[in-house]
């Protein structure tokens, strides 16, 4: 027996080729096929073939194609449209499943490659780095990374590498504008000498470096293009003027091009040239200098870590009270930028495409339902001399008319919703710039919905056959296994959306009615550095921070500091034991002043809260601290080691949620201003909006030279800590909606497939004596049933993935709740008897005269 | 500019020489095999089918099915009309005139 052509070229040719010609190009081929055999083997006939199969495609395609524009006359066309509008559910339907699901995926795709998977617009954007200083592992395995100190940047600037051509460092700022009388508030950067370079960032006009020593660090300022044509109208000869900043007049040295992307957008960059005492030893531990560097070419960035590594490891030698034990961690600037929303970027990418897989699937079951609803239409166009070939081009045409339209909707609501999202999204999201797709992109969707849309459209008319007899109920219930088994899954799959929405939303209530152990309403909060001249010593800063404290005092508000607020983003974690011989703990640390705990109406539990002039080395510790340490004891007058040093206990306070109503609250251990001080303190005030300006005039008096303090509601803070949530919650909440939408189609089409294609049978039970309440029962239980396994599956998913879920959500979190079930269980049934309540309605409209007719 | 039908395309041309050297017509494989023979180019036959088709709208050739009689299978045959070998005659000519020039040697041109 005589070897067989390659099966998949042979079907390949099989398709493509003509009806007419099929039967004589196929035994051609196999005339040649053993020819080639006979000369040369079996192994290449099977080569010849398929090459043959190959070279023929494009041939094919094309002449298919042309046969196609060949075979559409005008007439034929309006006829289709004239035939769309009189359905217009199916014709909406299709449009309308198309135009979501390309619109989810456009958006949901398009903002995971632009914000997570895009270079940077920065030259050779893959080698640049973020550095940071990961502290010793703790005793809880926990690694905390920080940004850097001015001495480590300096110790970085100044080195030679061999696997990094450079490092510098940026802060942001706030400076503000001084323009015909008025001060205007502009959105700032320092950076360090380099920083351009680091970047690749040419400059515009004039220069991207400052050239100003020590003592002229304020005098000059490089503009950013934006700001640049905002504010001087693109002038090139601003730059060598000088601009008024409220720190002084500094002169314009360059301009630089903006890209949205990094650094974040900024009006202009001063120079961040450090004072002598700022790299000295004791400035090694202030952490707060964003670092950037630059993997040298040739070098990838795990070699440049290790390079890294080994001069964190001389530090610690050389410094051990700040570097010892601490390493450094070299990350992918890009990467790093949207490390916080890759979880979030991952499941909107895999949403975004889900949703397009569902819509197709649910197009293709509206379609079959469309063609057995023409299927007797078709066999009397048929019996009266209409060839297939025309059917089937009238069955392209139709699904390239409504993939056109879904494709111009996709469109429209894909722009709809980047607008929204832009404005939705968090601010901290880098990338966001420049959404939505550019018109080659919006071209290439278009076109994939036109040609998805006639394939599904004429694949489904091609799988139900032209008939004169209705398809058999055996065949029905055959072809709707998989669109049955797909409606399932697409309902288990909106449960479970549905049902981590109703759980988001239960966590979100009850977190925001949570007691947090302090107050956060009529409270206001900024962060105030004090001035070399105000911060020449200890007393001398302790003087500074009682003159402000009291002349806001003295103005009628009660203001108090700390270094270490409850959710102001500040994480001083220190150690502290009972004695040497404990395991050592950890636990946050402020600096506060008198007045803070009646401020914050933070409670005292027993002693006494620190009084106006009291030095004394004692602390107050938080109740969490004390039922660790000291359990059923009072810690009063005991002794408690931080970072070594011996403290007495004076007073117990109720604890706080430090970090956020979510997380547990840490110990905290709390010592006088008066006793140790810190250049940087978070100043709290109570009162109303007029707090900004009465802290702008104490700090006039109390600390000239001081830089601005932006005092903010303490509320915004607890609001920014609720932001992920929300965000969360809307995402979720969008990705329901959707799947809600898809799966109701689904269960649509699938219930009016099986409806249509049971006519006759209904017809005859009508004519049996069944009547339509009954009939339409019959099809709501079909399709509820339906629902319901998806819903108990997405109950399955739901209860094996709790564990996930409840980390999600917070350690405190339940995975599931009795109240978010029962919300999903109602809302998915909801949608299940909105999506069968057409063609129950269809099927009790059913006639008998028909069924007899049509036989 | 003439007729359309005046000028065959390159693809055209080889398969309407290779039908007309079969003399009495012939179907694909043969058609396929005589272009093979004659040029040593392995064509892609559903593309002769395809060229074939297009030139029977153009009526240059014609094709008939012969139905076999003792066995075998059916073919469908194809043979060169009149309007066809004149396409090929105005092909050539076009061609040699094309050539005739005292500055286009055949043996010399590179």
């Amino acid at each position: 027996m005589s070897p067989r052509s390659p099966c998949l070229a042979r079907a390949i040719l099989r398709a493509l080729t003509p009806r007419e010609d099929r039967p004589f190009v196929l035994a051609d081929l196999d005339e040649r096929f053993e020819r080639v055999r006979l000369d040369g083997g079996p192994r290449s006939a099977r080569w010849w073939y398929r090459r043959q199969a190959l070279v023929s495609t494009p041939v094919l395609v094309a002449n298919r194609a042309a046969e196609l524009a060949r075979g559409l006359r005008a007439g034929e066309i309006r006829r289709i449209v004239r035939a769309l509008l009189r359905r217009p559910q199916y014709a909406a339907g299709v449009a309308g499943t198309l135009a979501l699901g390309f619109a989810s995926a456009m958006v949901l795709g398009g903002l995971a490659w632009q914000v997570w998977l895009q270079p940077l617009p920065l030259p050779d954007s893959e080698r640049l780095v973020r550095v940071y200083e990961l502290e010793p592992v703790a005793a809880d395995g926990e690694r905390v990374r920080f940004p850097v100190s001015p001495p480590f940047l300096d110790a970085l600037r100044a080195r030679e590498w061999r696997h990094f051509t450079g490092f510098a460092g940026i802060l942001g700022s706030s400076p503000e504008w001084v323009v015909d009388g008025d001060t205007r508030h502009l959105t700032g950067a320092i950076v360090s000498p380099g920083f351009f370079e680091v970047l690749g960032i040419t400059p515009l006009h004039g220069r991207a470096e400052f050239r100003g020593r020590d003592g002229e660090a304020g005098a000059e300022v490089v503009l950013t293009e934006e700001f640049w044509v905002r504010a001087f109208g693109g002038d090139p000869g601003v730059v060598g003027g000088t601009v008024h900043l409220a720190s002084g007049p500094h002169t314009v040295v360059g301009v630089v091009p903006q890209n949205g992307e990094y650094p974040e957008t900024v009006d202009l960059f001063t120079p961040l040239l450090w004072a002598s005492h700022q790299l000295a030893a004791g400035f090694r531990g202030a952490r707060y200098v964003e670092a950037v560097g630059r993997v040298a070419p040739g070098s990838d960035i795990d070699v440049a870590s290790d390079e890294l590594a080994t001069f964190v490891a001389g530090l610690g030698e050389a410094w051990p009270d700040s570097h010892v034990d601490w390493s450094a961690e070299v990350v992918s600037l890009r990467a790093d930028l949207v490390r916080p929303f890759r979880p979030a970027l991952r499941l909107l990418l895999a949403a975004g495409f889900a949703f397009l897989a569902l819509s197709v699937v649910n197009v293709f079951g509206l379609s079959m339902a469309r063609a057995l609803e023409r299927s007797r239409e078709s066999a009397v166009r048929i019996a009266l001399g209409a060839s297939r070939a025309r059917l089937a081009r009238g069955a392209l045409v139709e699904g390239a008319a409504l993939g056109l339209a879904g494709g111009i909707a996709a469109l429209v609501l894909a722009r709809i919703l980047t607008a929204v999202s832009v404005g939705w999204l968090p601010a901290t999201m880098p990338r966001t710039t420049d959404l939505g797709a550019s018109p080659l992109e919006a071209a290439a969707w278009l076109g994939c919905a036109v040609v998805g849309g006639a394939v599904m459209v004429a694949l489904a008319r091609r799988l139900v056959p032209p008939a004169d007899t209705p398809m058999s109920g055996a065949r029905v219930s055959r072809d709707l296994v998989g669109g049955r088994a797909i409606v399932v899954g697409q309902f288990a799959l909106t449960t479970l959306l549905v049902g981590v929405g109703t759980l988001a939303i239960e966590r979100s209530v009850e977190l925001a009615h949570r007691d947090l152990g302090y107050r956060v309403d009529g409270v206001w909060v900024g962060l105030v550095a004090l001035p070399q001249t105000a911060n020449p010593d200890s007393n001398g800063r302790r003087d500074a921070w009682s003159s402000l404290l009291r002349e806001l005092e003295s103005g009628g508000y009660a203001a108090a500091i700390s270094t270490n607020p409850p959710m102001a983003r500040t994480n001083n974690r220190f150690d502290y034991r009972r004695s040497a011989e404990d395991e050592q703990k950890f636990g946050q640390y402020a600096i506060v002043s008198h007045g803070y705990f009646d401020l914050m109406e933070i409670p005292f539990v027993e002693g006494r809260t620190f009084t106006r002039g009291d030095s004394t080395p004692s602390v107050i510790i938080s109740e969490t601290l004390a039922e660790e340490v000291y359990p059923g004891e009072s810690p009063l007058g005991l002794t408690l080691s931080i970072l070594q040093q011996d403290r007495e206990i004076v007073g117990v306070v109720g604890s706080a949620a430090h970090f956020g109503p979510d997380r547990p609250a840490p110990p905290m251990m709390y010592a006088s201003y008066e006793a140790e001080n810190w250049a940087f303190s978070r100043l709290v005030v109570a009162g109303g909006d007029a707090v900004v300006g009465a802290v702008e005039e104490a700090m006039n008096r109390a600390i000239p030279g001081a830089a601005p303090v932006s005092m903010v509601p303490y509320e915004r803070h607890v609001s920014e800590w609720f932001r992920p949530l929300r965000i969360q919650l809307g995402i979720v909440g969008a990705l329901a909606v959707v799947g809600g939408l898809l799966a109701s189609l689904g269960l649509y089409s699938a219930i009016a497939f099986q409806v249509r294609g049971r006519m006759p049978e209904l017809g005859i039970r009508m004519a049996l004596g069944a009547t339509g309440a009954s009939i339409a029962g019959r099809v709501v239980r079909g399709g509820l049933s339906l629902a319901g396994i998806g819903l108990a599956g997405g109950f399955m998913l739901w209860w094996l993935g709790r564990r996930a879920l409840s980390e999600a959500m917070g350690a405190s979190a339940s995975g599931v709740s009795a109240t978010s079930v029962g919300a999903t269980a109602l809302t998915i049934l909801g949608l299940a008897l909105a999506a069968v309540a057409i063609p129950a309605r269809r099927a009790a409209e059913a006639d008998p005269l028909e069924t007899f007719r049509g036989d | 500019m003439g007729d359309a039908r005046e000028y065959l395309g390159e693809f055209e041309q080889v398969v309407l020489l290779a039908l007309a050297r079969l003399g009495d017509g012939g179907y694909g494989a043969e058609i396929h095999a005589e272009i093979l023979d004659a040029t040593g180019r392995d064509v892609s036959i559903p593309a002769v089918y395809v060229t074939l088709k297009r030139m029977e709208r153009k009526g240059l050739v014609s094709s008939r099915t012969r139905r076999p009689t003792g066995g075998g299978r059916a073919l469908r045959i194809y043979t060169v009309e009149a309007e066809g070998s004149r396409a090929l005659q105005r092909s050539r000519e076009l061609f040699e005139r094309l050539w005739d020039s005292p500055h286009l040697d055949p043996g010399q041109a590179s």
